[in-house]
């Protein structure tokens, strides 16, 4: 989903009109929690146009180097790809867009036309987002942020070894360019008090997320050496000089509680162990989280819950634990059991406590914002509004504990609810239209695919990680990123009866195609599975009666590129064939001079038609450059670029132009091979003089 | 189905070169399922007839127009502005082309096609003869296989001599039909079928203008 940086069209109105025009969409977008458009930034990557891809991450994920290393990427567990040779890589792609652009300008301001002030108290990713979206739609944004930088839980909590600061901060500094002020160091209740900024402000978006660390009331809980995880992790963050005892303890099974323990290792720590209530399948951490903390020698305890620290000399000296025989009883509540009588104890110099967090609401206390007896925020998830008529509240301090990209979910329609308030002054129930997944590669299909291997993001070694803060991940290459943006199969842009009044039945489609999608519908008009349909077009070429369309690769889009050549040569290209000059600034692949490219999502999709336009339209050769067999996504059986040119050739050829002008070529291999195979080309085509059609003489 | 392929440019080129605003017209039937004169066929034949006239520096107007069948009044009469051209060329079947002929009697009809036979699809772009529509079916008696129009002979009462290991002595590459009705009629258990003589066919049935009556 592309929408450009204007306040004609809603950022919510542009994204709701993208789910329902189309609403079958990938399974990636489905599953991610922002419905981000996947299919169209791994596109983009795969065709070189580092600085687009990044610009369509934006849009819904709204900070790209960020969540390109932290996202949980649910994309990639509903790739149907998993069926095939493993998902493609989405997660590293992101982060690929983001990185390779880090040099690049950020925005423009957007011109703040609408006349109404938004504040958001709170900059973490929910807070983030909102701004982004409500700058973007023409409001002044001001965001008030306690601490010193942005960024909130993902700034002050996840250690630099998965997300290094400065990446945060220019995520942080791309929204800023939109024109939204950032107020850091500005604690609501100290340095501004909530109720001047509800009177202030025309609207108010309350985003604090969850900034305090619970504890256990064990005995031994308040011993010196026992931490609380929120403030270790911003020490192990910030403080260069952080230090911890040797043998450390870690109370938690989440993600929280293993960002401790890898940070303590990193600080010193020689023996982390890691306890939790849960058994071994039931950790709520991530799973490469638990392998990722093995492999840098944590401990992990399963099945244990606290009972007491004890204490030497007003200090920690260990950590015993009780058997948990059940976390979750039949109704799925937690509700922990125990076995009192199977103890284990661990020598410690710190224990941390990681078991949750809470919401600081000291800001809020006494002021006209509702709270309810537990001390949360009164707020109605259907508008996202609290009592108070311009003030509305969004991420974890309302959704409760989740991850950074679910809150800014959320975010999205918090700033949907305050850009409706403020442009019609009504509150209304936000419902976004929820895309629906297209189904399962079917086993045939599957067989019918083209393999190509996986790349995982390579990761530093357990004993380097392990002696500092050093960031544990390497992001992909160029060559790499390209390839494994490649791997998309693009689903759910497939073949479409356009012209069903076009359609003989005549079955050509049925049998052209490799993946079984056309099939004979009722009223004996073609229909296409998109869950086999992979896009690449041969049907839509072949259909005599002209019916088909792909949908992403339509005879509109293809004809407007064929018709911006009129002279010298134009080339056409699987999307992924030419290589493409690496420069993140470029918004297409650059041609050498005098070459017109028209980039199809395969060559398979190439018409007699369309060669016959472009001859039509004055140029003076058409080079059709397809992958070789090898290298290319889809499987051939019939070489169809190579067989339409041939019959273009000859067409052209009866017509007086000569066969010459049109050339079937194989994909070259570099920029450079690409410009010295149309120079040879350019060199051959005078020999033949101008295009007899041409009405414009080119001078060469 | 009856197939039809292409006329060649150069044919279609003569047959219109005094004319300068053409309208083809294809049919979505037929011709369209045996890739021979549907839109995508009208398109490039125009687009050809067009590159060729500008090569002449002679300028042409093409109209294309794609109706379901052109054997039928009622889809005719669909055909829009017909009346500001000067030619029209059919790509229909040769009934079809006759049927604009009938329709529009002040304006030329030419033929886009050539009418081939009445074939069988048998797979993505390959037609064969099975039918010649002799007006008097035997294939109850030829294991439903066709001699008129499958023996290169026509023979009634075959195979001749020339058939060697299954094939015809015409053509290497074409099955011999009588091996063919012999295979199945073996296949089926009626091989008594075969010892049957079968009369000489009333060719009058498959006589001149012939018309058929379903009315009564």
């Amino acid at each position: 989903m592309k929408s450009d940086v204007s306040n004609s069209t809603s950022q919510s109105e542009a994204f709701e009109k993208w789910i329902i025009e189309n609403p079958v969409k990938p399974p990636c977008t489905s599953a991610c929690p922002v419905n981000a458009d996947i299919q169209s930034f791994v596109s983009l990557v795969a065709q070189g146009r580092f600085r687009e891809s990044l610009d369509v991450v934006r849009e819904r994920c709204t900070l790209p180097g960020s969540l390109g290393r932290i996202c949980h990427h649910p994309c990639e567990s509903e790739c149907r790809r998993n069926d095939i040779d493993g998902a493609v890589n989405v997660r590293a792609i992101k982060r690929f867009a983001a990185d390779v652009c880090v040099d690049e300008p950020h925005y423009a301001p957007v011109p703040k036309t609408r006349g109404k002030r938004v504040a958001i108290i709170g900059g973490g990713p929910a807070g983030l987002t909102a701004a982004y979206n409500l700058a973007k739609d023409g409001f002044d944004v001001t965001i008030f942020e306690k601490n010193d930088a942005c960024g909130g839980a993902i700034y002050v909590g996840v250690p630099k070894y998965r997300l290094p600061k400065d990446i945060i901060a220019w995520d942080v500094a791309a929204i800023a360019s939109l024109g939204v002020n950032i107020k850091t160091n500005t604690t609501v209740g100290k340095d501004i008090q909530f109720d001047d900024i509800v009177k202030d402000y025309d609207a108010v978006l309350v985003a604090i997320g969850l900034s305090v660390s619970r504890s256990i009331p064990i005995p031994g809980h308040d011993a010196a050496g026992v931490l609380l995880a929120l403030p270790f992790l911003k020490e192990a963050n910030f403080n260069d000089n952080a230090t911890i005892g040797k043998r450390v303890v870690v109370i938690g099974g989440g993600n929280v509680a293993f960002d401790v323990a890898r940070s303590a290792r990193r600080l010193g720590a020689e023996e982390v162990n890691l306890c939790c209530l849960e058994s071994e399948g039931e950790i709520p951490a991530f799973s490469w989280e638990l392998e990722e903390a093995a492999e840098e020698g944590i401990k992990i305890n399963p099945s244990w819950g606290p009972k007491e620290i004890t204490v030497k000399d007003g200090k920690v000296a260990s950590a015993v634990f009780k058997r948990c025989t059940r976390v979750f009883d039949e109704n799925r509540m937690f509700n922990p059991t125990y076995d009192e009588s199977k103890l284990f104890e661990l020598e410690a110099d710190n224990v941390i406590m990681a078991i949750g967090q809470g919401a600081d609401m000291t800001g809020f206390t006494g002021t006209s914002l509702e709270v309810d007896g537990r001390g949360r925020i009164t707020w109605d998830p259907a508008t996202l509004k609290t009592n108070l008529p311009n003030v509305f509240a969004c991420g974890e301090v309302v959704t409760g504990p989740g991850s950074a990209v679910a809150a800014m979910k959320n975010a999205h329609h918090a700033a949907t609810a305050i850009e409706r308030f403020l442009t019609t002054g009504t509150v209304e129930p936000v419902v976004i239209p929820e895309p629906i997944p297209i189904g399962k590669l079917p086993d045939f299909t599957v067989e019918a695919i083209t393999r190509k291997e996986k790349n995982a993001i390579k990761m530093l070694a357990p004993e380097e990680r392990i002696k500092s803060f050093a960031e544990v991940e390497i992001g992909f290459d160029v060559e790499t990123a390209m390839y494994e943006a490649q791997r998309c199969m693009n689903c759910s842009r497939g073949a479409v009866m356009a012209n069903p009044e076009s359609c003989a039945a005549c079955l050509t489609c049925v049998r052209v195609c490799p993946f079984g999608a056309p099939y004979m519908a009722e009223a004996r008009v073609a229909n296409f599975s998109w869950e086999s349909c992979q896009s690449c077009g041969i049907c839509a070429a072949e259909c005599p009666g002209n019916a088909i369309q792909v949908t992403f690769n339509d005879d509109t889009k293809i004809n407007e590129a064929i018709d911006a050549g009129t002279s010298g040569i134009t080339v056409f290209g699987c999307q992924y064939a030419v290589p493409t000059v690496k420069n993140p600034a470029s918004k297409a692949t650059p041609a050498p001079p005098g070459v017109n490219m028209v980039r199809l999502m395969c060559t398979s999709r190439l018409d007699v038609q369309h060669l016959l336009r472009a001859i039509e339209n004055g140029v003076d050769g058409i080079a059709v450059l397809a992958c070789p067999d090898d290298t290319c996504r889809y499987r051939k059986d019939t070489n169809w670029a190579e067989v339409r040119t041939e019959r273009a050739r000859k067409i052209i050829d009866a017509a007086g132009i000569g066969a010459e002008r049109i050339a079937f070529m194989g994909s070259p291999g570099s920029p450079e091979a690409f410009s010295e195979m149309m120079g040879e080309f350019k060199a051959k085509l005078n020999e033949l003089g101008t295009n007899p059609v041409s009405k414009v003489l080119v001078g060469r | 189905m009856i197939v039809a392929e292409p006329k060649s440019l150069e044919e279609i080129n003569q047959m219109i070169d005094g004319y300068d605003k053409v309208l083809m017209v294809g049919c979505g039937t037929c011709t369209t399922v045996s890739l021979s004169g549907g839109e995508r066929e009208v398109n490039l034949m125009a687009t050809a007839v067009r590159l060729s006239r500008k090569v002449e520096g002679r300028d042409i107007e093409i109209g294309q127009q794609t109706i379901i069948r052109q054997c039928d009044w009622e889809y005719i009469d669909e055909l829009k502005d017909v009346d500001d051209y000067q030619a029209i060329v059919s790509f229909a079947c040769g009934a079809g082309i006759q049927g604009l002929a009938r329709k529009f009697t002040d304006i030329p009809v030419f033929p886009g096609v050539n009418t081939s036979f009445i074939g069988f699809n048998e797979g993505y772009g390959l037609f064969s003869e099975q039918c010649k529509a002799c007006g008097e079916c035997i294939l109850d008696k030829t294991g439903g296989v066709c001699p008129v129009a499958r023996c290169a002979k026509g023979l009634l009462n075959g195979p001749c001599g020339g058939t060697n290991n299954g094939k015809c002595e015409i053509n290497k590459d074409q099955d011999c039909a009588w091996v063919l009705i012999y295979n199945q009629l073996e296949g089926q258990g009626k091989l008594d079928k075969f010892k049957e003589i079968l009369a000489p066919k009333d060719y009058s049935k498959a006589g001149n203008i012939r018309v058929l009556d379903l009315r009564t």
